[in-house]
């Protein structure tokens, strides 16, 4: 009888795909603690678990040798070398004799020991990584339990399942052997999120009790679409997966055929749909989906690969590549927003980071930082597509300071007779409620918006967008948040400035007859989701999308602007609601 | 017993594949070797004393190496310092 179980998150990543469950964990397997009485049997019991567990890791490690490479190889060899470790063995063996406690028990609690250390260090790397030596001692242990299930090899096409990724553990995933992923914490806008999407690695994520309930080498289905994980789904199950399978395939091939054809509404208006991106890797998706330039390109994994300050050739080299690689289309390169998240320049841990030490408040302190990501982005402009912009500004100060850096450093360039794009445009991302209060002062200072509705809303809402306990009060569609951004785009507008939007908000189809109503010129988004918004846009008027989104407005709740936005989707676009926004495996 | 303090070049630490290469590179010296990071004292050629170390970049270890081999053990401990553990 299959189990069939049901756990639903938010679809992170979309796409549809059935997998092994791999489970990546930093925690050990549960065991019971009981005497025996031969301990000599026990020892000797110790002894083949540990030379079974070897032997199939030798296996997997030829199996792999050809198809995946030696990055995988060398980690084998590690757990080899951690399950032959002669003080870890010795001290069980002695342990088991001394205490007469079964092996499992006394194994864990030899291992334990170690692994708190090893997880004590502050280094998220080396912490994350520590699931190496977990996932081998795992093995022992389960061996030991009896619980001999099939084991998932990195050789099958496998489902991840964690608790959490980082972006470096995500980056590391082969798109060809990692079918898709599944984690118990997260959101649709942190990173690891943002990640699978730009691998296209279908992803659901904040599953909540998803890895106490499932077990490694579980079948999994995972439907990035809708949020839906089933584990060893039953034959309904099956079906269905069939089934939704080639109808997906089916929508996003007529979803494809548009990829050329202009983003306009019917009456028009053109509205230019851009791609954010990260890794210079993304470009052939930005191509791939009919991305009209890049409306954000981030530039913090360049920094954090560099321990914070990557030179300025090997800047230059980036941004000279992207800008040639997408003309004529334009790139916005966003200045680096480390902080938050992501601490490297901050010594002492801040009690607060999100409200801390980071964007331009960062590069500004630390001027050089600026000072070189501005000369590497002028001498990388010669095409004259290339874009700056500025994150998380709060100030007007800190844009005329940008500004007077941005100057120095073009009169520096001028003066060694670099070329450069001198008509060079600088924008700043709207994201804190100050900058789009003030949003009329700022556009006397800057040449476009763009609104970065992720942060925008936690600031706005005080709603910490990784606090899962807090997940239901992450709503961009919040009056609040909207009026936000009808302010900043009006006051754009007056100004003769363009207003674009960032976040994901740009991409729920939901929000989109909204924001295109409200007047914006440009959304920019993971490039997977452009054909659906231009297949959305194509449909609208905007004439129409004015009077939809006068009357969100009027509305007092988030929910109440979902209800009314779904009423209207399902109306325009039933296709829509039955394949990214209904119930599938509902019964 | 020569003594030598080292710094870890490597971007991402002392994470698994490195101690792998460090341990399989002792074994194959007679010489007892032990690795001292602040109060901590592992053996140089148990994995899992190295991975407690849990030796970020920039981490200053102390290598005290003793034996008939101790020279040619500290030098090949400094190559793999030197060459990042092959790893950029």
């Amino acid at each position: 009888m299959k189990s069939n179980k049901i756990f639903r998150g938010y679809p992170a990543s979309p796409g549809l795909v059935k997998g092994k469950l791999k489970i990546l964990s930093n925690k050990l397997e549960v065991v019971q603690e009981y005497d025996v009485v031969d301990t000599e049997k026990e020892v000797e019991r110790f002894l083949k678990a540990l030379e079974e567990s070897k032997k199939e890791l030798l296996k997997s490690k030829e199996n792999i040798k050809d198809t995946v490479g030696n990055q995988y190889e060398d980690i084998f060899e590690a757990q080899i070398l951690a399950l032959e470790d002669k003080s870890v063995v010795e001290k069980s063996v002695k342990n088991i004799r001394e205490t007469k406690k079964n092996a499992e028990s006394v194994y864990k609690n030899v291992i334990s020991e170690i692994l708190d250390r090893m997880q004590k260090t502050d280094n998220k790397y080396l912490k994350e990584r520590s699931f190496d030596i977990v996932d081998v001692m795992n093995r022992v242990l389960k061996k030991l339990k009896n619980r001999d299930e099939q084991s998932v090899e990195t050789s099958d096409e496998i489902v991840i399942g964690a608790y959490n990724l980082t972006p470096t553990e995500t980056m590391k995933f082969d798109k060809k052997k990692i079918l898709g992923i599944v984690t118990e914490s997260g959101g649709m806008t942190s990173h690891s999120s943002i990640l699978a999407r730009a691998l296209s690695i279908p992803a659901v994520v904040n599953v909540k009790n998803f890895l106490s309930n499932v077990n490694d080498g579980d079948i999994v289905i995972v439907d990035g679409y809708t949020g839906t994980v089933i584990i060893d789904p039953d034959e309904d199950s099956e079906k269905t997966f069939k089934k939704r399978k080639e109808e997906y395939k089916n929508y996003n091939l007529k979803l494809l055929e548009m990829k050329d054809e202009e983003s306009v509404t019917i009456d028009g208006r053109n509205i230019d749909l851009s791609a954010n991106i990260e890794l210079l890797e993304e470009i052939d998706e930005v191509k791939r989906y009919g991305g009209r330039g890049v409306g954000l390109f981030r530039t913090e994994f360049i920094f954090l690969e560099e321990n914070g300050y990557p030179s300025v050739e090997k800047q230059e080299n980036i941004y000279k590549k992207i800008s040639e690689a997408i003309s004529p289309d334009s790139v916005i390169i966003r200045t680096v927003d480390i902080g938050g998240d992501k601490p490297i320049y901050v010594r002492n841990k801040e009690e607060n980071p999100f409200l801390g030490f980071r964007g331009i408040r960062v590069s500004l302190s630390n001027e050089k930082i600026l000072k070189d990501q501005f000369k590497a982005i002028l001498k990388a402009s010669c095409k004259k597509n290339l874009k700056i912009m500025l994150p998380m500004v709060s100030k007007i100060d800190e844009v005329i300071k940008a500004k007077m850096v941005l100057d120095d450093v073009k009169k520096e360039l001028f003066n060694q007779q670099i070329d450069f794009d001198k008509d060079i445009e600088l924008g700043i991302m709207v994201e804190v409620p100050s900058a789009a209060i003030l949003a009329e002062e700022f556009a006397k200072y800057v040449d476009f918006f763009s609104l970065g509705t992720n942060d925008l809303t936690q600031y706005t809402l005080a709603v910490d967008r990784n606090n899962t306990n807090i997940s239901q009060y992450f709503d961009s569609l919040d009056p609040a948040v909207l009026k936000l951004i009808k302010f900043t785009i009006d006051a754009a507008h007056d100004a003769n400035i363009w207003a674009g939007i960032c976040g994901e908000l740009s991409s729920d189809p939901i929000a989109v007859p909204i924001l295109v109503g409200l007047g914006v010129d440009e959304l920019s988004m993971s490039p997977i989701f452009i054909p659906e918004i231009k297949m959305i846009l194509k449909q609208l008027s905007y004439e129409e999308t004015k009077e939809i989104a006068k009357n969100a407005l009027l509305l007092k709740s988030s929910d109440k602007v979902r209800e009314y936005m779904k009423g209207i989707i399902s109306e325009k676009f039933p296709n829509l609601i039955k394949y990214f926004l209904g119930e599938f495996y509902d019964r | 017993m020569i003594e030598k303090e080292l710094i870890v070049k490597n971007k991402l630490g002392l994470h698994a594949r490195p101690a792998a290469l460090l341990v399989k590179s002792m074994g194959k010296f007679e010489s007892k070797i032990e690795i001292l990071r602040d109060d901590l004292l592992v053996d140089g050629k148990s994995i899992m004393g190295i991975m407690m170390l849990a030796a970020e970049q920039g981490a200053k270890l102390t290598f005290r190496i003793d034996g008939p081999d101790e020279n040619e053990a500290m030098n090949a401990v400094i190559e793999l310092f030197e060459k990042r553990f092959y790893e950029e």
